[in-house]
């Protein structure tokens, strides 16, 4: 007989954009303006490159074609530099975006933590330890991708998209319209197909962490579990989440794995249609072909920056949730702060009175008042009802 | 070696997926390496050569053998993943149920931590090497070296001029593998040292603050976390020094293609198309070298968690039962200890112990800590096996009993009480999860735990344990008890359970005890002379040997260990009544 197991930890795992907040973490990456400015500098140049590249060939295609040799020599070195430009951005974008992205979140971590060691206990009995650590740890993370990638990553892709278009119809525009008509199919590849591989990659997290509770605690109590016989009922159980991790993973795969054969024809759709429509323009002109091929290159480029756009749609919402879970702490003020003009502790002598003092915790428990509960130095007191005296045996 | 064979014996009984997923993957790769071809058919015939009605025939079949490749990828890679999972599935629960024959000595020498990341990481490499290891290899190579014979019916000379590039991604992929693998590690293990920090910090917050300590927290916390971003950016800096430059390598590939066009064309001897279906091969054959080093790796990770698994599965349960366990239908309680000598590794800790315990009779067990006490009962349930001399449970030494009939009949209150993050009504019933509500709360009512459990906010349901609410020291002990009366045992064994009690209540609950578990046999373990005194029998350790024995009565009677803790007691209440005043 397999229990169902007790879901326990039910954070959000998305949030909706919240612009507000994300102004605020922006403010983390501010001294680091200079730094993101020139990555977006290079990544523009890096993107300029990668876009310069099928077009030289194209021209070199067309060359050959024709037994043409002069130009080949400066199409082929620009290829090779271009590869090297690339390159060489690349390089120094990574190492610039990567040092401000991850110094803005050591910062951001560091005044977390400060915060934290500010709280009154009253702050910690209400929140526990293991889930302040993946504020802290986890959360902090989560957050990296946002920092280092998502931000400058959307701007060159939204131009990556803009360029290629003009440039497709500047070589043809007739072409380009034709090939655009898969742009719909890739965009509900992209955005709606992703978007339920995401939502069921999480519920496969989510099963995933249920097994590692269940197993932490089954080994936490191992001992209990031996002493009261409990092996053969646990055995279901775990056997039950493990399932559970099968199916939605194997949910999860096939959607996943439907997403790359999807896309491949959408793309060889777009190629063929090409073709079709191109060998019209080839019979009045044999030389359209590198045209033609260029198109049709320039057309396998398009998937890639809409589908770093959906990947940060979808991280722009994780993110968001560990954003107001971390704001959420940083907002909440200790409830014990220093009085103004607080005067430094001199040095103490060890006596301490009770005078009045209701616990919050309780409500109900004082002192009473006319005797206050006085604690001498060096008389250790028992907090606890004394024992009961033992008669000594007559 | 070996542990290939074993990890291959996970495999065995999803062969039929296995032959299934390479066959369809043969498939795959053979279209793949036609679809350039027709794409010189398209550019030479059709194009150039001008035989338009050829290019919708053309153009069919790419359709077609994209949904051909499409198809039979997908269809591999759902049996892939199904036989994945379904051989993960068997190890972990396997090794579950294998983990919960463990004895004691088992945990004893193995940390909870330790254990976890054999059953999620190890095992989720080995799934890596199982969903993706041979297929990969299959593959890539296959592709390779069709790729490469494609390409040489296309034009020999530009294939070998590309060919000769491939051996330099090789090599860099694999320098940077090895590069990056320890830095990989340092961040691991570096982030493993700002969460324990962390954890240190947030757990023992109450003393940090008591003693302020919060500025030095910091400062330590600060140069941790300083650290964990300097690694990761030493990560990317060679990130950024290699990976661009193998992209560079890789595109490199088709300049070199198209100038060995170039030189084909100056002697005339190079149809368009054929340049056009070359370009289209390239990355086949250099996708297999960058590929390399990570299969590698994914092949060396899996077999060395793999290793450490096998352990586990080897780990033998050095306690077990013998072939023809008896099995009393019904237990007494008779308990008798011959001669019993034990010890965890070379130090002895229980010393040539003799006792006898009739049913019914309530046994107390003094001394000081670590004088043995708690290894004593927990022989009990045999969850040691003692060195010499025998343990006898109604006339059966426990060796010979079958375990868990015997198990069953002994109900522990462990002196470490663990509740689990379930209701108070499950933790209670844990050794009983048929017994229905009325039992529990009569266990609860016996273990006075009534009282707190009908405050809390849902009652029974209410969850506790790590992950619910906070239960007191006293109110866990006495749930423990209540769990422990539910199974309704034939010898109870009480380890220091109401340390936590206050006396009231703990007088309260041996009342209650003593009328439920009438007949059944009692060892309780305590420190307050009140909690032992109406005991039939009191014995003191010391050291492992038993000290003294007898009655409160006797024992008073001969001043010894026990007259004096009970003197020590009493002045020390003595004491602590008069500062009250
Ligand atoms: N699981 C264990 N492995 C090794 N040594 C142990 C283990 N449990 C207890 N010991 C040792 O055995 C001795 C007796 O321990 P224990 O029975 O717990 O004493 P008590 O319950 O009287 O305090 C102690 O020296 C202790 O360090
Ligand atoms: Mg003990």
């Amino acid at each position: 007989m397999a229990r169902v197991i007790r879901q326990l930890d039910d954070e959000a795992l998305e949030k909706p954009f919240n612009k507000q907040q994300f102004v605020r973490l922006l403010r983390y990456m501010k001294p680091y303006k200079k730094q993101v400015g020139f990555s977006l500098v290079l990544m523009l140049i890096a993107m300029a490159c990668g876009l310069a590249n099928p077009f030289l060939m194209s021209r070199a295609i067309g060359e050959l074609r024709v037994q043409a040799t002069e130009n080949m020599p400066w199409i082929l070195g620009g290829m090779v530099a271009l590869a090297i430009i690339g390159a060489l951005c690349t390089r120094y974008r990574i190492r610039w975006m990567d040092s401000a992205g991850r110094r803005a979140l050591a910062t951001l971590r560091e005044d977390l933590f400060h915060h934290i060691q500010g709280m009154s206990f009253s702050f910690f009995d209400t929140r526990s330890a293991g889930k302040l650590l993946v504020r802290v740890i986890n959360d902090v993370n989560s957050l990296n991708d946002l920092f280092t990638n998502g931000i400058v990553n959307v701007l060159i892709d939204c131009m990556t998209i803009v360029l290629l278009v003009i440039i497709m119809l500047l070589v043809n525009w007739q072409l380009t319209l034709i090939g655009m008509c898969i742009l719909p199919l890739l965009l509900f590849i992209l955005f709606k197909v992703k978007r339920i591989m995401r939502l069921r990659w999480q519920k496969v997290r989510v099963k995933n962490s249920t097994m590692n509770g269940y197993l932490h605690e089954s080994l936490t109590g191992m001992r209990v579990t031996e002493a009261f016989v409990r092996e053969d009922e646990n055995a279901d159980t775990f056997r039950a989440v493990n399932s559970d991790i099968r199916t939605s993973w194997m949910k999860a795969v096939t959607i996943n794995n439907l997403f790359w054969p999807m896309l491949d024809l959408t793309g060889n759709i777009g190629t063929v249609l090409v073709y079709i429509f191109g060998v019209e323009f080839i019979k009045a002109d044999p030389d359209f072909l590198a045209n033609l091929l260029l198109i049709i290159w320039y057309l396998g480029r398009f998937w890639q920056p809409l589908n770093t756009l959906s990947n940060f749609y979808n991280s722009l919402l994780s993110a968001t949730a560990s954003m107001e879970r971390i704001f959420e702490i940083m907002d909440t003020e200790s409830d014990i702060q220093d009085k103004e003009g607080a005067e430094v502790l001199p040095p103490i002598e060890g006596r301490v009175t009770f005078e009045n003092v209701t616990s919050l915790m309780t409500g109900k428990r004082r002192c009473s008042k006319t005797s206050p509960l006085i604690l001498r130095p060096a008389t250790p007191s028992l907090w606890w009802a004394p024992p009961a005296p033992v008669r000594p045996p007559s | 070696m070996d542990t290939i064979k074993r990890i291959w014996g996970l495999m065995k009984p999803y062969k039929k997926h296995m032959i299934g997923g390479l066959i369809l993957q043969t498939v795959v790769i053979v279209a793949t390496l036609i679809k350039p071809y027709i794409t010189k058919f398209i550019v030479d015939d059709v194009i150039e050569g001008g035989l338009y009605d050829m290019l919708i025939p053309f153009c069919i079949m790419i359709i077609g053998l994209t949904l051909l490749t499409g198809g039979c990828n997908f269809l591999r890679s759902v049996l892939y993943e199904r036989m994945s999972q379904s051989a993960m599935w068997d190890l972990r629960t396997g090794l579950y149920a294998h983990l919960q024959e463990m004895p004691y000595e088992f945990y004893d020498k193995h940390r909870v931590g330790e254990i976890m990341s054999r059953m999620t990481g190890d095992i989720d490499g080995v799934r890596h090497l199982i969903a993706f290891g041979l297929i990969h290899v299959y593959e890539q190579g296959l592709r390779f070296v069709g790729a490469f014979i494609f390409m040489m019916t296309m034009s020999w000379e530009i294939t070998l001029l590309v060919l000769s590039l491939t051996p330099v991604i090789a090599i860099m992929a694999w320098l940077f593998n090895k590069k990056v693998r320890p830095l990989f590690r340092e961040v691991r293990e570096q982030n493993a040292t700002l969460n324990t920090i962390t954890q240190e910090n947030l757990a023992g917050m109450h003393v940090v603050k008591a003693y302020a300590q919060e500025p030095f927290e910091e400062e330590r916390f600060n140069k941790e976390n300083q650290k964990l971003a300097d690694m990761h950016l030493k990560v990317s800096w060679l990130w950024s020094s290699f990976v661009p430059f193998m992209d560079v390598l890789a595109s490199l590939c088709t300049p070199i293609a198209l100038l060995g066009g170039l030189l084909l064309t100056i002697h005339g001897n190079l149809d368009i198309g054929t340049m056009v279906g070359i370009t289209g091969y390239i990355w086949m054959l250099v996708d297999p070298m960058r590929q390399l080093p990570n299969i590698i790796n994914m092949v060396t990770n899996a077999v060395t968690s793999a290793e450490k698994l096998f352990y586990y599965v080897d780990f033998g349960a050095s306690i077990k039962e013998p072939e023809n366990a008896k099995t009393p239908v019904e237990f007494k309680g008779h308990v008798v200890f011959d001669h019993v000598n034990f010890s965890y590794g070379h130090q002895p800790v229980l010393k040539d112990i003799c006792l006898e315990a009739k049913p019914g009779e309530t046994i107390a067990v003094m001394g000081a800590t670590g004088s043995g006490k708690s290894t004593l009962v927990t022989l009990l349930g045999r969850f040691y096996d003692i060195q010499s001399g025998s343990i006898k449970i109604d006339g059966i030494d426990v060796r010979q009993h079958a375990l868990k009939p015997l198990r069953r009949q002994i109900g522990y209150v462990m002196q470490e009480t663990f509740l689990f993050s379930d209701t108070i009504a499950d933790n209670i019933r844990y050794g009983n999860p048929g017994g229905d509500m009325e039992r529990v709360e009569r266990s609860a009512k016996v273990a006075q735990a009534t009282e707190f459990i009908d405050h809390m906010p849902q009652g029974y349901e209410t969850v506790v344990g790590e992950r619910g609410l906070g239960l007191s020291g006293g109110q866990k002990q006495r749930t423990a008890i209540a769990r422990a009366v539910m199974i309704d045992p034939a010898i109870l064994i009480l380890d220091d359970s109401t340390s936590a009690v206050d006396m009231e209540t703990e007088y309260l609950i041996q009342q209650e005890l003593k009328e439920v578990l009438k007949d059944r046999t009692t060892f309780i373990i305590a420190h307050r002379i009140s909690s032992v005194k109406n005991a039939d029998q009191i014995l003191v350790l010391d050291n492992g040997e038993i000290a003294e024995r007898g009655t409160h009565k006797e024992l008073m009677e001969k001043g010894g260990i026990y007259y004096q803790m009970v003197m020590d007691q009493m002045s020390s209440a003595v004491k602590v009544e008069k500062e009250v005043q």
